[in-house]
């Protein structure tokens, strides 16, 4: 009985850290390439400042964009976002409010000592309409009159021949805003399952087809639990 | 149970090699083009250049660019997966050569590459990915090596428990960091394999004495160690610890002739390493490995600030955040709350060793020996940073610079949260760390799944 309950024990173990990992919402897909994190810098927006930012979408059924800011503030600071088709037709018209961004440090979305912890930023999604396409214009505007710096990220477009043809803001015309752009519908990422093994088998060794990747991540799983019930019940002079 | 730690490891190593997306290991296109370079080419590299990977041969840029790694920033990148692009095709023989012998690993010298060469030539006639991966498995043979070795040193280091040792040779194994470094084509995986055959003989000789023997067998393997990267040299700084702790004092007379005689064996392979190290840089025509100099105020008050500033952010990422798990070029992290446990479990681990060693009079050699070992190579290794600032204002350290102090690290940590353990819970030590190690390492490669390819 208690080796049947070490087995569940080890199970149930590998289990919930897998399934913490495979019930993550993530998103349909994500846009590709787009924050360049060797030239980012802060961008701050006093009241009353305006960003525009064309905003090349890279697949169909966008679902939002997905904007990292900084704000201290004691109340919210706001923006009126506006989304303007590749036609010229206003897409979106709404006003956002932009909570402090600070997070305890040890429950930050992002604990990787990336830019983004050390900034303690947040990410602000927009919602994009599903049937945008093309290319979508953004336009930033702050309309509250707290006192402190509301803060978006920029990062430099790069020289030539690099070959960079991202647009850049229009009030800047060396920079381009740091966004993430995000497509489909979210879910948890157990259900993307089918996105990711044909991706990771386009660019896995030649003698590692499907799906000896995939069974041996099983074996390595199987040997922890394994090897977690055998040393549980080893004789106590082995301990 | 060494062969449950070598299959693993050999599982281990494919199942990593298979994940990260070609190039994506860190410097990897530099150190796969020393080796592509040395068979096509026929020569080693000469100089090391910001913009080293102008010349590389037009099969490796070419084939990073179509997993948009371009010269310019790769730090942001992902592969294009679901976006259109402009495909490059490069399969010409001409494309396999390089147009100048310079590489940015050119400091080091080419044992690594050489023996890597065989991979290589067994899949030569395929295209440049496949060669690449073929490459890898050479690292993936080290880190297996380097799994066997951790076991034997994991042996000598808890003679009293054979599953602690078992248990601190899989965590060694399933490191995510070191699964990372053992799994791409870069020279750390030659580093992590003989430092682990340098920690086997080091906790070994502390229990059964160093003799003249010995002595040669750890100067080989500390030169073998600089010749995979010049840091490995700084494992000379433990033979003292070995003299001190691991030998019985003499009468002087006797003290003095066996220490010249042990001094004189360990230090003959090291020169001669450092030796051969400068005759392939004399060949090659490297100057040094060093980074030049440049103007600007960076001293040592900025070197500590960089690393006080944001909470000791910087601290954090060298040792929490890209020390255990953050992949490729730092593209692929950990949930924040697998950091904060790490954190806490070392911080942990650390005081329960410290603790130990104030009250186990029976170990407390050992744990300070192992002490030592972490952290004397550990605290030149940022010395050499620090000088590297100051003289250049480059920052040059990440958390995988340190793995080579990875084994004495783990034995701290065991031993800490054995003393932190009441005493008859102390039988789930061993698989609880087996099974938070394997548990860590399959959430590392879900992470890298969803981060690469989702």
């Amino acid at each position: 009985m208690r080796r049947v309950i070490a087995w569940a024990v080890g199970i149930a173990a590998m289990t919930g850290v897998s399934a913490a990992m495979l019930m993550t919402t993530v998103p349909g897909d994500r846009g590709r390439d787009e924050i360049n994190l060797v030239t980012i810098h802060e961008l701050p927006l006093p009241s009353g400042g305006v960003l525009t930012q064309a905003v090349p979408l890279q697949r169909a059924s966008p679902y939002d964009i997905r904007l990292p800011y900084h704000w201290r503030g004691q109340r919210p600071a706001r923006i009126q976002v506006q989304l303007t088709g590749a036609d010229g037709v206003l897409l979106a018209n709404n006003v956002e409010s932009l909570g402090d961004s600070r997070a305890p440090l040890w429950l930050q979305p992002f604990g990787d000592g990336s830019i983004w912890q050390h900034e303690r930023a947040a990410f602000r999604s927009i919602r994009l309409p599903p049937t945008a396409g093309g290319s979508v214009v953004l336009r930033l505007t702050r309309i509250d009159q707290e006192p402190g710096m509301l803060v978006f990220f920029a990062s430099d477009r790069l020289p030539p021949p690099s070959g960079d043809t991202r647009p850049t803001l229009v009030e800047k015309p060396s920079e381009f805003l740091d966004l993430e752009t995000e497509y489909g519908t979210p879910g948890r990422a157990i259900a993307k399952t089918p996105v990711y093994i044909p991706r990771l088998h386009t660019l896995t060794p030649p003698w590692m087809p499907f799906p000896v990747p995939e069974l041996l991540l099983g074996l390595i799983a199987a040997a922890g639990i394994y090897l977690f019930t055998v040393l549980l019940f080893s004789p106590p002079r082995s301990r | 149970m060494w062969i449950a730690v070598l299959g693993l490891a050999v599982a281990k190593g494919l199942v990593w090699s298979a994940v990260l997306p070609p190039w994506y290991g860190p410097d990897e296109a530099s150190h796969y083009a020393y080796v592509q370079e040395l068979v096509e080419n026929g020569w080693l590299p000469r100089a090391t250049d910001a913009n080293a990977a102008l010349y590389y041969p037009p099969d490796i840029v070419c084939s990073e660019s179509n997993l948009d790694l371009t010269l310019y920033g790769g730090f942001h990148a992902e592969p294009p997966f679901g976006i259109p692009m402009a495909p490059c095709s490069a399969s010409s023989p001409a494309d396999r050569l390089g147009s100048r012998p310079i590489n940015a690993a050119a400091g080091y010298s080419p044992v690594y590459y050489a023996a890597a060469v065989p991979f290589y030539l067994l899949t030569r006639p395929l295209a440049v990915e496949a060669r690449l991966d073929s490459v890898r498995l050479w690292s993936v043979v080290l880190g297996v090596l380097a799994a066997a070795f951790a076991y034997l040193a994991a042996r000598w280091a808890f003679p009293e428990s054979p599953y602690l040792a078992f248990s601190a040779a899989v965590l060694f194994t399933v490191q995510p960091m070191n699964s990372q470094q053992t799994a791409i084509v870069n020279n750390d995986a030659l580093l992590i394999a003989v430092t682990a055959a340098f920690w086997w003989r080091f906790f070994r000789a502390l229990r059964v004495g160093v003799s003249a023997r010995e002595g040669v067998v750890l100067g080989g393997l500390i030169g073998l160690a600089y010749l995979a990267k010049p840091q490995g040299l700084f494992l000379a700084a433990l033979l003292p610890v070995l003299y001190v702790v691991g030998l019985p004092r003499m009468p002087v007379r006797s003290e003095m002739s066996r220490l010249g005689g042990l001094a004189a064996a360990a230090a003959v392979p090291i020169i001669a390493a450092i030796g051969i190290g400068r005759i392939f840089s004399q060949v090659a025509g490297n100057t040094s490995a060093l980074i030049p100099t440049a103007p600007g105020v960076h001293g040592i008050s900025q070197y500590l600030s960089v690393y006080s500033v944001y909470h000791f952010e910087r601290l954090y990422i060298i040792w929490i955040t890209s020390f255990w798990g953050y992949f490729g070029w730092f593209q692929v992290d950990l949930p924040s709350l697998v950091y904060v446990a790490i954190a806490l479990a070392v911080a942990a681990g650390l005081a329960g060793a410290v603790w130990m060693a104030a009250r186990s009079a029976p170990l407390r050699p050992v744990l300070v020996a192992a002490m030592l070992a972490y952290l004397v190579p550990a605290a030149l290794i940022q010395l050499l940073e620090a000088y590297t600032f100051q003289s250049s204002g480059q920052l040059i350290l990440q958390g995988r610079s340190f793995l080579m102090v990875l084994f004495p690290l783990l034995v701290l940590l065991i031993r800490g949260w054995q003393r932190l353990l009441p005493a008859r819970a102390s039988g789930l030590l061993a698989p609880a760390v087996i099974l938070a190690g394997v548990g860590l390492n399959v959430i590392s490669v879900l992470a890298m799944v969803d981060g690469f390819y989702g």
